[in-house]
């Protein structure tokens, strides 16, 4: 999002969180809008609009999905046609763009009319089908969980989604060498998590029932809607229902948010950019020193880049009487990498640990063979690599995963291994304080070397930097 | 917690808003000073310039371009022979790292003039425009060259008002156009901005690059950077259209009308005693098709064999220290484009200035 964006949605948000009746409504409206609104351009937009169709798909697996996890009786029609109506009626009129030829603010290149109707109808259609087939539901939940899973596993494989361009080129007539490989479908990584949360929560019975108008609020929530924080439906809703209210300690508290989040992002972030560790900064780096300080730029760089897109939806959900969950809490500053993790992308890690890590240890802990250590191997492991994974699927990422979970699982046995047999110094005040500080640097650097794999294109790059960070090349 | 009115708040804000920007107004002359270049980082060897080769800053605020710069570091030392190099994007380096570019290259000859060490500095910027050499010369002056060496060719002396550099330092043009009486309108540049056009508000993007250029420093500082392979960009054209035109004159026009080969005489006013060298920069002679009617893609031979007939005879007229070095560099020597050398080409050519920097030599 640019700063003009976000000033516009800012202002928005405040007319919208004042409003004394038809909030939520206007609200769906607003996050409609902004879901076509921020789609990037793709490079078939001469002969198909992905950057309609994307966020038309955006809107009806999160329709289907409401069906699925929602309650029988809060899918009346009573209940749930204005906001249908907002959804139809908002897809035609960005559909009917091309004759308002909105360039600068939306796409021009819409589908024809009849095209849009006809998937319309289809949609609806299934839709229908799908409220009235109640039974197939746990079979469905099931089917969509993995269409989710599967549609994320193609977006984040650079391989697949440039067969799939180069698929397009050919048909369209384009090179394929030549097509722009830019492609994304804008929130689907925060919008799979949401769905797959619903879903899963459904089945378990513990989803609160949710209206059409809720849950794609819910869904779609414009502050959230690119770049998280993850929250939770039933806490959502609670705040949608009964908004907090907006006196004017909150609205500086939102203000400041607000402007505490563009400066991170559009200056400390954007700043550090330029001096950040780079694929192509690595064979020309004078040596090990110069190396740290561009790593420590990245470093910074991503938590001001990540933890300011986090300020401005905070403070953008506050002034719409919504209190979106933390997403970082001092990260850099936490003692151990348990304690990072619980305070960096906390969201994240509260999902994984809801839906991945708890069931998974409990399924191993099921079997009493397995000892404690294999068992946190295992877990560790495997949820940060599927954190990493979720970020792209590339070796990279596998290795981010790796690093971490490594980490994690070294310093559980660490902290099992010296619980009773730390010196008695290490008890008293300044003991405490210099084996925190400790603490701090050894886990700040070992994220920090952890980036390199993030952040640069492949292992064997991210390697080259470490031997350099340590004066071996 | 106190209850704070947000319109009591809003009001506040917007005073230290207006404060702020006041402030700012009597301290921006002194912005562009502030650098971390000479000072915590060593200066650069170029002036910066984002050429797409390399990540940089786009700067080419005079102030800053040259607080950014090695030869403002410090006092000049007595045992030094201070040669400046002024031009293009040929002195620049396109596609060159800093240590192969021309000055370079003839700082690595570690040539003695009457028992001083000569240290060249390149101050080329990229795109053609007399009024910048002639600015960029004129805030050269404070750091005491001991000899110019202007490097131009038929391009240089082509109308380029619009040139981005002279936009941005609309005072400074100005200023030369002013004090040396050359006969260029300045009537669409202004001498002096606006109080809103000073304000914090108006120089925000300014700011943003100052920001930059320091940052920029940091990274230049920490790097060596990689030369460019030359299978990275295709070859400078061998073969061409027939097209006999050059910049809109048809073949046999007279380009001494309307081109500004006699404001060679500013350059000296404006050198004001200092040794000045003009030397006709090599370019490319094309061997292939149609090069009977061009000499490469910039120049038809008819309108540079006349540019190299008037400066020829300007320079005898008017007593100027003319050297014309236009063929000495073979095919090989030239990297893109038909000026742009290769680091072996710069070699040659440093060897070809040595001899004229030591004619030079004015103790």
């Amino acid at each position: 999002m640019t700063i003009l964006q976000i000033s516009i949605l800012a202002v928005v948000a405040l007319v919208l969180g004042r409003l004394p009746k038809g909030r939520q409504l206007a609200l769906l409206a607003v996050s409609i809008f902004v879901v076509f609104w921020l789609q990037p351009v793709e490079p078939f937009a001469k002969y198909i609009s992905l950057a309609f169709w994307l966020p038309v798909a955006t809107l009806t697996i999160t329709g289907l999905a409401w069906i699925l996890a929602s309650a029988p009786e809060m899918r009346t029609w009573k209940q749930n046609w204005p906001a249908l109506a907002i959804l139809i009626g908002i897809v035609l009129l960005m559909d009917l763009n091309r004759h308002f030829k909105l360039t600068q603010a939306y796409i021009s290149t819409t589908p024809s009319l009849t095209l849009t109707l006809i998937a319309l109808i289809v949609v609806v259609a299934a839709a229908l089908l799908l409220t009235q087939w109640r039974r197939s539901h746990p079979i469905m939940r099931v089917v969509a969980f993995i269409t989710i899973i599967l549609i994320f596993i193609f977006l984040k494989t650079p391989q697949l989604i440039n067969n799939a361009l180069a698929f397009l080129s050919a048909a369209y007539g384009q090179n394929p060498d030549t097509a722009d490989a830019a492609f994304s479908w804008l929130g689907f990584s925060y919008l799979a998590f949401r769905l797959m949360h619903t879903i899963r929560d459904r089945q378990s019975g513990r989803l609160p029932s949710v209206t059409l108008a809720e849950y794609v609020n819910y869904v779609i929530f414009f502050p959230a809607f690119t770049a998280g924080p993850i929250d939770r439906l039933e806490r959502f809703v609670k705040d949608l229902r009964t908004p907090l209210p907006l006196g004017d300690e909150d609205l500086i508290d939102a203000g400041t948010r607000l402007f505490v989040g563009l400066f991170k992002k559009f200056v400390l972030a954007d700043l550090l950019a330029v001096i950040s560790v780079s694929d192509m900064l690595i064979p020309q780096v004078k040596g090990a020193g110069w190396m740290w300080l561009f790593l420590y730029a990245y470093t910074f760089q991503i938590y001001f880049d990540f933890s300011g897109y986090t300020d401005i939806a905070i403070g953008l959900g506050r002034l719409l009487g919504v209190r979106l969950p933390e997403n970082f809490a001092a990260p850099y500053l936490k003692p151990n990498l348990t304690q990072f993790w619980n305070s960096w992308h906390m969201t994240l890690t509260q999902w994984f640990r809801s839906y991945f890590f708890n069931p998974l240890t409990r399924a191993l802990r099921s079997r009493k063979q397995l000892p404690v250590w294999i068992i946190v191997f295992v877990t560790q492991i495997s949820a940060m690599v599927l954190i990493g994974l979720w970020h792209g699927v590339a070796a990279g990422f596998v290795m981010w995963g790796l690093w971490h979970g490594f980490g994690l699982f070294v310093q559980n046995r660490w902290s099992e291994f010296i619980r009773n047999r730390l010196p008695a110094w290490t008890q008293s005040g300044r003991g405490q304080m210099a084996m925190n500080a400790i603490g701090v640097f050894i886990t700040f650097n070992y994220v920090a070397l952890g980036w390199l794999f993030f952040t640069l294109s492949t292992p064997a790059i991210a390697w080259q930097a470490m031997l350099k960070l340590f004066g071996l090349a | 917690m106190q209850n704070i009115s947000p319109i009591r708040l809003l009001i506040k804000v917007l005073l230290f808003f207006l404060i702020l920007n006041i402030l700012f107004i009597l301290f921006a002359p002194y912005v562009g000073n502030l650098s971390i270049y000479n000072r915590l980082i060593a200066g650069r060897l170029r002036f910066p310039f984002a050429s797409g080769r390399w990540i940089d800053s786009s700067m080419d605020e005079l102030d800053a371009m040259f607080d950014s710069h090695v030869i403002a570091a410090g006092t000049k030392p007595p045992n030094e022979f201070r040669v400046v190099l002024l031009g293009d994007s040929s002195v620049w380096g396109e596609l060159l790292t800093p240590d192969q570019t021309l000055s370079e290259q003839l700082n690595a000859d570690h040539i003695l003039c009457n028992g001083r060490n000569v240290r060249s500095y390149n101050l080329g910027y990229p795109h053609p425009s007399l009024i910048k050499d002639f600015v960029i010369l004129a805030a050269t002056r404070k750091y005491k060259p001991d000899l110019v060496i202007w490097l131009v060719t038929l391009d240089t002396f082509r109308d380029n008002s619009l040139n981005p550099f002279v936009v941005t330092n609309q005072s400074q043009a100005i200023s030369v156009v002013n004090q040396y009486h050359i006969s260029f309108d300045t009537s669409s540049l202004k001498s002096g901005a606006s109080v809103w056009e000073q304000t914090l508000m108006s120089q925000r993007s300014r700011l943003a690059r100052l920001m930059m250029l320091q940052l920029y420093g940091i990274y230049w500082a920490g790097v060596v950077p990689s030369p460019v392979d030359p299978n990275s960009y295709p070859p400078v054209a061998n073969n061409f259209h027939d097209d006999p035109t050059f910049a809109g004159y048809k073949t046999g026009s007279d380009l001494s009308a309307t081109m500004f080969f006699s404001w060679v005489n500013y350059i000296y006013q404006i050198a004001d005693g200092i040794p000045l060298v003009v030397v006709n920069e090599p370019i490319f002679i094309s061997t292939g098709r149609n090069s009977n009617v061009r000499y490469d893609s910039f120049y038809p031979r008819w309108a540079y064999d006349q540019y190299r007939a008037i400066m020829n005879s300007d320079s005898s007229a008017d007593r100027w220290n003319y050297v014309d070095l236009w063929n000495i560099i073979s095919a090989a020597g030239f990297s893109d484009t038909a000026l742009h050398l290769s680091p072996v080409g710069e070699q040659k050519l440093a060897a070809a200035l040595i001899p004229i920097i030591q004619k030079n030599c004015i103790p």
